[in-house]
């Protein structure tokens, strides 16, 4: 790879080299043209065959200069290969021996983090170890201490939630007593309110029944009478009743 | 004796009264101009033949329809005794009824019947726009308190 990429550099510079060449000639010969170009006016024939001439004599020797210019570049670039090859060899060696040498003291350096890191790590071991034994004991010992506490809170809230709930039945019985001796009570006041107001009611009814009869006793005595007498009595009899009634009128002075 | 006492020396009740009457001016224009009469009940003929001729001659052509005008005028303003009896009388009763009034009243009234079943027994009279009750029914009024403490007995 270094090997052509140096002969592309050569011959960049070779061609760089020749163009440099003609435009420089071009400038300091203005009559100055590639063989074959016929863009030249036809009034200057003759002096162009001249200038073709030296023109050609000109790019024959850059031909040849650029030859050996490009022999000397391809010998060079050669050695430059072999150059290169040997030293890179040279230093590959050292770099595999620089390389194996860092990669033992790498091993060596990465063996004693490790061991020591290990070390490190079995120490941290144990001390987590024996921080999670403390540890332990101590949650074991607050476990106790809680369930202690919890059952000695527990006996305490059984105590006053049965002590509460013996309150509560205690008042209410009281309240359900009282209230059974109220409803009682007012369920005879209700009753006495009730059957008084019926035995009112009873008495209203008897009184009007008996206004009633004795508003209609004397109609139903005159009216049985009527019936009665209007079939019993006799026309001798009615006459009668005709002449002590008017046996009385006369004895009031009604009829004179 | 004028025309009305005679009539009613045996005529007691109004409604006797304005019937005899009534037959009295028919029998007498009959009499006097000839007139149909109509045909009389038997108790009728007797009243009319128990009127002594005196009473019929006074009558003629000429006075018969003042003097009966004058009779109803008379008959008109009589304020009659006003008997209600607890029976529809029969002329028999009405007789004895005016004859106990000849026999026991000095001035013999003339009276006007009406019936009132309710009165049961006895009579109620009206005289001169006076009401009185002498019935059995007004005896049993005034014995309502007697009669009621009688029933309440047998109620209470």
């Amino acid at each position: 790879m270094p090997y052509f990429d140096f002969i592309n550099l050569i011959v960049l510079i070779l061609a760089a080299s020749s163009a440099g060449a003609f435009f420089y000639l071009q400038r300091n010969h203005p009559g100055f043209h590639l063989p074959g170009d016929n863009t030249h006016s036809s009034g200057h024939l003759e002096g162009d065959s001249n200038l073709e001439g030296k023109s050609y004599d000109t790019l024959h020797s850059a031909t040849k200069k650029a030859q050996a210019i490009l022999g000397m570049a391809e010998l060079d670039a050669i050695k430059v290969t072999a150059d290169t090859r040997f030293y890179k060899e040279k230093l590959e060696d050292k770099f595999e021996q620089e390389l194996q040498a860092a990669s033992k003291a790498a091993q060596e350096l990465i063996k004693q983090q490790t061991d020591r890191t290990i070390a490190d790590f079995d120490n941290y071991l144990k001390e987590l170890k024996s921080n999670l034994e403390k540890s332990d004991k101590d949650y074991v010992s607050y476990l106790t201490f809680l369930k202690s506490d919890t059952d000695a809170q527990k006996n305490q809230s059984q105590d006053t939630i049965k002590t509460q709930i013996n309150q509560i039945f205690v008042k209410f019985e009281e309240n359900l007593s009282q209230f059974l001796m109220d409803s009682q009570q007012r369920s005879v006041q209700s009753i006495e309110l009730e059957l008084k107001a019926a035995r009112g009611l009873i008495e209203t009814y008897k009184q009007q029944q008996l206004k009633v009869i004795d508003e209609n006793v004397i109609a139903m005595l005159e009216k049985t009478l009527s019936l009665v007498l209007g079939k019993k009595l006799s026309l001798q009899d009615q006459v009668e009743l005709v002449y002590e009634a008017l046996e009385k009128a006369k004895a009031e002075k009604f009829i004179i | 004796m004028d025309i009305l006492t005679t009539l009613l020396t045996n005529t007691y009740t109004v409604q006797d009264l304005r019937h005899r009457v009534r037959i009295l001016k028919s029998h007498l224009e009959n009499i006097l101009f000839g007139h149909h009469t109509e045909q009389l009940s038997p108790e009728d003929s007797r009243w009319i033949g128990s009127l002594p001729h005196s009473f019929t001659n006074q009558f003629n052509k000429d006075n018969v329809y003042p003097l009966f005008d004058q009779l109803e005028d008379q008959i008109k303003k009589l304020n009659p005794l006003v008997i209600y009896l607890a029976f529809e009388p029969g002329q028999e009763q009405i007789e004895k009824i005016g004859q106990w009034f000849k026999k026991n009243l000095a001035k013999l009234p003339v009276f006007e019947i009406k019936v009132d079943p309710g009165l049961l027994g006895g009579v109620a009279l009206v005289n001169s726009g006076v009401y009185k009750d002498y019935s059995l029914r007004s005896k049993i009024q005034e014995q309502e308190e007697t009669i009621l403490a009688e029933f309440k007995k047998y109620i209470r």
